[in-house]
This record gives structure tokens, C-alpha cells and sequence, in this order.
């Protein structure tokens, strides 16, 4: 009997030890070493770390640490902080000016108090040149670390920049400023994780890194003197190694496990058309860390731009048009209050009927779905 | 041993089997972004002054760009698709790796070349 009991026990406890654990926001990525537990959880700190101009901050930012916007419901998640982004698009020539001598693209909306006084500026003018201003909220960056570790080479069999296959879906990849295949951003301007994460430190918090050595200007002009005394790099490199392993080794949020209406909720969204942008999964490639080495990835993405109408266009970026965008990621979605790059739509159901450009033969067809197939469609959506 | 003894025994032994996979698991070494930005860079023409013998190009980490400004004199090398050609060969949107040397005035191109996108890595 008492050997009965415990061989029971030892495979309930093998099964245990074989199911994956429930992932929940903000828990580091499963298989991390105990190393890089810790330095998540080191990250972590840093992520929180909340600046002041004494210690860097400015002289114009957007926000005194990483998680004052990346907020809700753990650190790494969305917020509610929308910032302004500029650029001047010539539609003649197709040319694209993110106006960098002018404070683009990032225009910051908070100053320090030194520099209010030096300059009279409560926060950065948006250029006189800028063709238009763009509204960009603050995504979840949970699970970042696997879209990082996707092979370019699946971005580029996902891409259909001619439509050769004509189904009116035709994306393409971004390209930073040197020619390197962008994904991060509402744009898909920024190559790597790393680099997201190095600048965001000086364009949201104005602090400067080994990265990113010297300060951006105000508005293309140099920063007074005495307004920004603190050497720079204003962080270590270990600091910001830190960090970039706290949105590295994030774990993306899991979905919510599927109802039956659910259910048939995930066949619409495939039946429609929704998956040719939104690919439910991606495949990460070989990689240093054993953790993100060869999963599976319900990204919801394929990281490339879509033309999504004249009604959504705002700046251009990169080789992105105003009317591109990269499909937005849709793990975590239920973690937004807000939808859309600028935070526009207020339910998914108002982000779905948004869609234009590429997207409008599957929105004509969301249109014609009866009431009990577009509630089952929203509630595949909110699983995510 | 009782029945509940055993059942320790067992979970004992169950963590420290799982704890043993968990420590054996092979570590990382974080890799940093070279920004070594010595002598050359990559990165897109914003504008050129051929008159003034001036090339701005666009470059920078995430969205933190910067504009790069050099001086482009006669001494410069300048090859478009390979074949050697002017300063004014050059035209804004194209990618370009340059070579050039921090002095006291400025930055002084020696070599410009243009590259198709995705061949050249950016170096800041």
C-alpha cells in the first residue's frame, strides 16, 4: 500500500514536472538559467529605476523610468502615455526627413526644471517642417525577446512586396538607415532588441548610454550649458545589459485557454483573412540563449508593413510610407485598454473596423459575419 | 517509515532531480552592440552639398538618430554601385559606407561607397 501511494506520487509529480507552468505577465521566459533569472530579475530593477535630472534625466524626456509607461499590469506591460513622433514626407519624391536637426522623430513632452528656466520651453516644438504628427502609444514589450530571436529569413518568405500571390496582401520589411531588416517599433524601423531598448533610454528619458553616448538636442539645438551637468554616458553598460535582459527574458503573455466559442472564434479569424497578417505563430531560430532557441512563438505577426489605408496614415519612417505600418503583435492583446499605433480605438472591435489598405477585403468580411460569429471572433480576441 | 515520510522522501528527491536539470542548463553570454565608431560608418544620405564638399547621413540606435556630417574633399574616393564616380553621383535615400577620419574640424571622408541594403552592417 505504502508503495503504491508513493509511486503514485512520483508520477503525479512527473507529470507535473512535465506540463508546462501557467506563464503569467511579467514572469521571466520558462528555461532560463538560474543566471538569467537573476539578471531578469536585476533587469527588473532597472526597468523601475526612476531617474531624476540629478541623476540624468533630460533635459527633455518623456517619462522618469522604463515603467512609468510600461505599466500595467506589471512592469513590461502597456500604459496609457501617448508620445509624439514627427517626420516630412514628400509624396513627389517619396523622400522621407525624420527631421533629426530639428528634435525628430521623437518630439519629447517633458522638460527638466533647469531647462524650462534656460530656455523658456515646457517641452520639445514640434518642427515647423514636420508634414505630420503622429500619436503613439505605449505597447506591451512583453515576449520582445522572441520576436528578437526570429530568423530574418522567415520575415523575408513572409513577405509579398509585389503581390505575386494576389491576394492584395503585400508585405514587406522595413530597413534601418544602414540597410538592416527592422522590427520593433509601430514602424518596423529598429533591427534588434537591443538597439530598441538602448534608444529608448535617450529619447524617453534622456539618458544617455555606451550605446548612445551624447544627448539629443532640443529641438536640433545643443543643450545649454549647465542644463545637463552629469557626465555621459549617464548609465554603465552593466545597467543597461540589465535591462535589456529584464525585456529579453520576458516571458510573452500566454492566452487564456480557448472556450468553444472561442474556439470557433480562432476558424474565423483564420477564415477571413486576419492570419495573413496576423500569423499566429512564428518560429524562433537558433540562438545563444536555451530559452529562446526553437520555440514557437503565438506572435500574431509576420513584423512586416501593411498598407492600412489613407485614414490610419500618419509619418513616414524609414522606407515606411505614412500608410505603413508593421502588423502589430497581437500576444497580450488582452492586457490593452486602448487600440491601435495611437491608442485610437477604444475596443478591438473599433481597431477591426479601422483597418483599411491590405486589410479591407477582411474587414468586408468581419462586416458580413452574423452577430454570434463576430462575438465568437471577439472572444478568440480576448483570449490573447 | 510511514507513508508520509515517504511521500517527503519522494519530493525531496523530485526537487533535487528538477534542481539539478536547472543548474545544469547551459548560461549566456549577453552580446553587446559594437558602437566602436573609429573610422567608418554606415548609414543613409540625408543631403550632400557638393559645392560646399558636404555629406549628411542619417544613422543612429533604435529610434535615438543622428545626422552625420563630413567633409568630402577631393582626395575623397567616392564609388557608386562599384564604379568610381563624383560627390554629386551620390543621391539622397541611397546607403552609404564611409571611411573616413575624426579631425579637429570635423569629420573628413576618405572613402564613400554605396551599398545595396542588408550587405553592410551599421557601425555607429
Amino acid at each position: 500500500m505504502r508503495r503504491a501511494a508513493t509511486g503514485l506520487l512520483l508520477v503525479a509529480l512527473g507529470v507535473l514536472a512535465g506540463c508546462p507552468k501557467s506563464v503569467d505577465p511579467g514572469d521571466p521566459l520558462p528555461g532560463l538559467t538560474r543566471e538569467q533569472q537573476r539578471r531578469f530579475l536585476e533587469g527588473r530593477i532597472e526597468f523601475r529605476r526612476t531617474f531624476a535630472p540629478e541623476t540624468g534625466l533630460g533635459p527633455l524626456f518623456n517619462a522618469d523610468s522604463c515603467a512609468e509607461c510600461h505599466e500595467d499590469p506589471v512592469a513590461g506591460g502597456t500604459g496609457d502615455e501617448v508620445e509624439i513622433h514627427v517626420a516630412a514626407f514628400d509624396p513627389l519624391s517619396g523622400s522621407c526627413d525624420p527631421l533629426i536637426e530639428r528634435g525628430g522623430p521623437v518630439i519629447q513632452q517633458q522638460a527638466t526644471p533647469v531647462l524650462v528656466a534656460a530656455m523658456g520651453i515646457e517641452s520639445e516644438p514640434v518642427p515647423a517642417e514636420a508634414t505630420a504628427v503622429a500619436r503613439r502609444s505605449t505597447p506591451d514589450i512583453l515576449g520582445f525577446g522572441l520576436l528578437d530571436a526570429v530568423p530574418e529569413s522567415t520575415l523575408l518568405a513572409l513577405a509579398d512586396p509585389e503581390d505575386r500571390d494576389g491576394d492584395g496582401i503585400s508585405g514587406r520589411p522595413n530597413r534601418f538607415f544602414d540597410g538592416r531588416i527592422g522590427r520593433f517599433g509601430r514602424k518596423a524601423l529598429v533591427p534588434t532588441l537591443r538597439e530598441f531598448n538602448a534608444g529608448a533610454f535617450p529619447i524617453e528619458q534622456g539618458i544617455t548610454n555606451p550605446d548612445v553616448p551624447d544627448e539629443e538636442t532640443i529641438g536640433g539645438l545643443a543643450i545649454p550649458p549647465g542644463v545637463d551637468p552629469i557626465p555621459d554616458p549617464e548609465i554603465s553598460g552593466e545597467m543597461l545589459d540589465r535591462t535589456d535582459d529584464f525585456v529579453r527574458f520576458s516571458a510573452a503573455p500566454a492566452h487564456e485557454k480557448l472556450t468553444r466559442t472561442a474556439e470557433v472564434g480562432r476558424e474565423i479569424f483564420s477564415r477571413i483573412g486576419c492570419e495573413r497578417c496576423h500569423v499566429p505563430t512564428l518560429e524562433t531560430g537558433d540562438h545563444a540563449v536555451k530559452a529562446l532557441r526553437h520555440r514557437t512563438v503565438r506572435a500574431y505577426t509576420d513584423l512586416l508593413l501593411h498598407d492600412m489605408g489613407p485614414d490610419l496614415a500618419d509619418i513616414c519612417f524609414g522606407q515606411a510610407s505614412p500608410s505603413e505600418f508593421r502588423t502589430e503583435p497581437l500576444m497580450g492583446l488582452r492586457l490593452s485598454q486602448r487600440f491601435l499605433h495611437d491608442g485610437r480605438a477604444g475596443t478591438v472591435e473599433q481597431a477591426i473596423e479601422l483597418h483599411a489598405g491590405e486589410a479591407a477585403a477582411s474587414v468586408g468580411r468581419f462586416r458580413a459575419l452574423s452577430q454570434a460569429d463576430r462575438a465568437a471572433l471577439l472572444e478568440f480576441l480576448g483570449s490573447l | 517509515m510511514t507513508s508520509r515520510s515517504s511521500i517527503a522522501v519522494s519530493g525531496v528527491v523530485m526537487v533535487g532531480l528538477l534542481a539539478g536539470v536547472w543548474w545544469s542548463a547551459p548560461g549566456f553570454e549577453a552580446a553587446t552592440s559594437g558602437t566602436d565608431a573609429a573610422t567608418k560608418m554606415c548609414g543613409t544620405v540625408a543631403a550632400l552639398n557638393r559645392t560646399a564638399g558636404e555629406l549628411r547621413v542619417i544613422t543612429g540606435v533604435g529610434h535615438s538618430l543622428r545626422v552625420v556630417v563630413f567633409r568630402v574633399g577631393r582626395e575623397c574616393r567616392v564609388r557608386v554601385a562599384g564604379v568610381e564616380a563624383a560627390l554629386g553621383d551620390l543621391a539622397r535615400g541611397q546607403i552609404v559606407v564611409v571611411d573616413y577620419r575624426k579631425t579637429p574640424s570635423g569629420n573628413t571622408a576618405e572613402t564613400i561607397e554605396t551599398v545595396r541594403p542588408g550587405s553592410e552592417r551599421g557601425q555607429r
